[in-house]
């Protein structure tokens, strides 16, 4: 018998359907956060390292504030770290990614704090190895001053606020602009109640007002959509209908806060599953909700392009289903034979399972 | 310049909370202050850069502080460093 010669067998998850055949690539991930947005000329440069010292004078007054509050072993821990935010060494490193190297101040900070957290998590000395976890605090804590977010947001929102709540608004502004070439919509992620979605709009009004400050053209009617994702806004989703323009329906995280599954760790992945009926009810209430306003409603996660979905989804109401182009031809081609009967019928059978 | 060793009495070294205090220490002079274990040498200025020289209980280090307020500067060290016993 003559035996295929397999040198390498790599497992791993798919992350688009169909069979390729190429040259192996390693792929390496830029640090969890880092945007790679590089700065385009000195002002930005400027503005970037006052936004860097502003958030280390905020790091620096926060510890401070809570340093008043603890007992003397818990400030001393604390004045380590205000220590830290002042060492120059680490400025001189971040000024010089920013100034030099034109990286915006987020990407600085954490590649800076990293390369630390690196030289000191690998020292021999057990107690300097231990400081690598001061660094982390340190770097963590002036990142989100320089998201502009509030103390004790957590980590997993952390995204979400960069986009959500950037205080300069810039992203809103090039998406206003952005309008009067085309059409444009503004689509709101991880917006979990009413509150974060009114944050979200009246930040948008400020970059309305002062782009018409500044005399800039821009679409001042541009349709704001809110990305259901996380649990809370898709069973909210009556009362976020009323206040936006569109839904779009993110089955990937959805199903991942849904069911507490991080479909990452592949000890736990076989878990995931967007068909269980709690992922299909949170589903179905928000297209029904979005029929009951009169809003668009369109799903963008990986569900989307399962052919598996395509009649059940059908069979509920969606209609707009974005996906990966390998996926379009499968999933039209039973769009094109199906009949909206066949549909509700799947729907209807799958209906026993959700109600 | 004043040059003084000083051996290290406090059996965990110049530790993160001693080392985060001798750097603030350090700032009030506006003497330039190194301090050398070994090959290593560096600027008071920074708790990074202190706390990578590593200056465990036993070892012997050299202070170099150099500055109009030298004197004074030495003074201050010198007190932390013979209080330095934890």
């Amino acid at each position: 018998m003559n035996m295929m010669n397999i040198v390498n067998q790599l497992q791993g998850m798919g992350v688009s359907p169909g069979i390729a055949i190429g040259r192996a690539c390693v792929i390496r991930q830029q640090e969890a956060g880092m945007t790679g947005v590089a700065l385009t000329d000195d002002d930005a440069v400027g503005r970037e390292i006052a936004r860097f010292h502003d958030s280390v004078r905020r790091s620096i007054r926060e510890l401070r504030a809570l340093m008043a509050g603890t007992e003397a072993t818990v400030a001393e821990i604390l004045e380590v770290q205000v220590e830290l935010l002042q060492d120059p060494m680490w400025e001189g490193e971040v000024l010089s990614k920013i100034g030099a190297d034109r990286k915006n101040a987020g990407d600085a900070v954490l590649e800076v704090t990293q390369a630390l957290i690196e030289t000191f998590g690998s020292m021999e000395d057990e107690y300097l190895r231990a400081r690598a976890a001061d660094i982390e605090d340190i770097g963590k804590r002036v990142m989100r001053h320089l998201r502009g977010e509030d103390a004790g947001a957590s980590d997993t929102r952390s995204g979400s606020a960069v986009r959500g709540h950037d205080r300069d608004g810039a992203m809103q502004a090039g998406a206003l602009r952005a309008g009067v070439f085309g059409e444009c919509r503004i689509l709101l992620p991880m917006i979990g109640n009413v509150q974060e979605l009114r944050q979200a709009k009246a930040l948008i009004t400020e970059a309305k007002e002062e782009l018409t400050r500044q005399q800039l053209p821009y679409d001042a009617d541009i349709r704001t959509g809110i990305m259901i994702e996380v649990p809370s806004a898709a069973i909210m989703a009556d009362q976020l209908a009323k206040e936006t323009d569109f839904f779009s329906i993110g089955t990937n995280d959805l199903c991942q806060y849904t069911l507490a599954v991080d479909r990452m760790n592949e000890k736990i992945n076989a878990l995931y599953d967007p068909f269980h009926p709690a992922v299909l009810r949170l589903i179905r209430n928000v297209i029904e909700q979005g029929y009951l306003h009169q809003l668009p409603v369109e799903m963008c996660g990986e569900l989307a392009g399962d052919p598996q979905a395509t009649l059940l989804l059908l069979g509920m109401g969606l209609r707009d289903f974005s996906m990966n182009a390998p996926s379009i031809p499968v999933v039209k081609n039973i769009i094109l034979q199906a009949s909206m009967a066949v549909a509700r019928a799947v729907y209807a059978k799958e209906m026993s399972n959700i109600v | 310049m004043i040059t003084k060793d000083y051996i290290i009495r406090a059996p965990e070294g110049i530790h993160a909370r001693p080392a985060a205090a001798l750097v603030k220490l350090t700032r009030q002079f506006k003497a330039v202050i190194h301090l050398q274990k070994g090959e290593k040498r560096v600027t008071l200025n920074s708790l990074l850069n202190l706390l990578s020289v590593g200056a465990k209980g036993g070892d012997t280090i050299t202070l170099f502080i150099e500055g109009e307020d030298e004197s004074g500067a030495a003074e201050t060290l010198d007190r932390f460093f013979n209080e330095l016993k934890e």
